[in-house]
């Protein structure tokens, strides 16, 4: 999508990336990320990875992801 | 190196919207929104649908389904409910809205840096890391507004993309992303053949650049948004995908909001 998001690399061919977040799958290319692999938390922009999140900082992500998914679980401000 | 300005403009579109009626506010939402929905890049998984329930032979469809579509494009319809909020318009799939989320349009005035500001940070500071948020939350200070060209000018420049070897590539995925314009040369089947503006870089700035012959996506297998084009019509692009034919007001309004973000944009390069 066209605003920046968080997501995990599910799958890498040859059109780009298959990138999760909050339970949504989103296609995006890796024109200028071309190392990211499966596994790699990045952030989506544009329809295109624009960084890969140090490993500490998707951990804190995700952890709030995950809070955010509980039910009546407010997002942290 | 660009000496002079490019005229973005060119002379004005041959034909006034009246002439071309109007469509509901579901519908112009899905015109902008399939081009990058039918790549998979955002929205629900369901492209066909979206296509299918607005490109009927009498332009309607299950517009209760379509709503339900836009539900699902969770980039743009908080964005929707926002300027609706700020208007005191109830539907944000209200035409009026629909319209200054993808175009621009006065509507965006009364949504204040205070109120953006607020919708950014509920909804991206918990999901972005520390550094991706800090330039997000430095737009709406600056005087950004939640129209379509937000997010894909600003983003590139903030997080230092604009330099080096792929400075090209950042120019070419900004292009697609955002909404542009071209006025039309010739139909060619499903193409259309459209003399386009890009963005490209002047001294360091994000400008716009010369108008260059491309060729879009307009429709597919005969069916398509744009009912009959005539060359010199001037329609909308998203992700090469032909949206809408522009009436004047329309074109002025989406080169002038683009031009607003650019110079956001450019305070970071």
């Amino acid at each position: 999508m066209c605003i920046a998001y968080p997501g995990r690399v599910i799958a890498i061919d040859s059109a780009g990336a298959l990138v999760e977040t909050e339970g949504r799958r989103h296609r995006a290319s890796l024109l200028l990320e071309p190392g990211v692999v499966v596994g790699d938390w990045v952030v989506v922009a544009a329809g295109t990875v624009i960084e890969r999140m140090e490993p500490e900082e998707a951990a804190r992500v995700r952890a709030l992801l995950d809070a955010a998914q509980e039910p009546d679980a407010p997002l942290p401000a | 190196m660009l000496h002079s300005p490019p005229d973005p403009r060119g002379s004005p579109p041959r034909r006034r919207a009246a002439e071309r009626g109007t469509v509901s506010g579901p519908t112009l939402f899905a015109r902008y929104a399939f081009g990058p929905n039918r790549l998979g890049l955002c929205g629900p998984d369901d492209a066909a649908s979206l296509f299918g329930e607005t490109t009927g032979d009498d332009g309607t469809g299950d517009e209760r389904l379509v709503r339900q579509l836009a539900l699902g494009f969770e980039g743009a319809y908080p964005y929707l409910q926002l300027i609706g909020r700020a208007n005191g318009i109830a539907d944000p799939l209200d035409r009026r809205v629909v319209e200054a989320y993808w175009l621009g349009s006065p509507l965006l005035d009364l949504v204040t840096p205070g109120l953006l500001g607020e919708s950014l940070r509920v909804r991206f500071r918990p999901r972005l890391g520390e550094p991706t948020w800090r330039w997000l939350a430095s737009s709406a200070p600056a005087g950004s507004r939640p129209v379509h060209a937000f997010h894909v000018l600003d983003v590139f420049p903030k997080v230092g993309l604009m330099r080096g070897e792929q400075v090209g590539r950042v120019l070419q995925t900004m292009d697609n992303c955002r909404i542009r314009w071209g006025r039309v040369l010739e139909r060619a089947g499903d193409n259309l053949v459209v003399n386009a503006v890009p963005l490209a870089l002047d001294e360091g700035k994000l400008v716009l650049g010369e108008p260059r012959v491309e060729r879009i996506t307009g429709w597919q297998d005969g069916r398509g948004f744009l009912g009959a084009v005539e060359a010199g019509d001037v329609v909308s692009i998203h992700w090469d995908w032909a949206c809408d034919v522009l009436s004047a007001d329309q074109l002025d309004r989406l080169i002038g909001w683009t031009q607003h973000e650019l110079g956001i944009a450019n305070q970071t390069l």
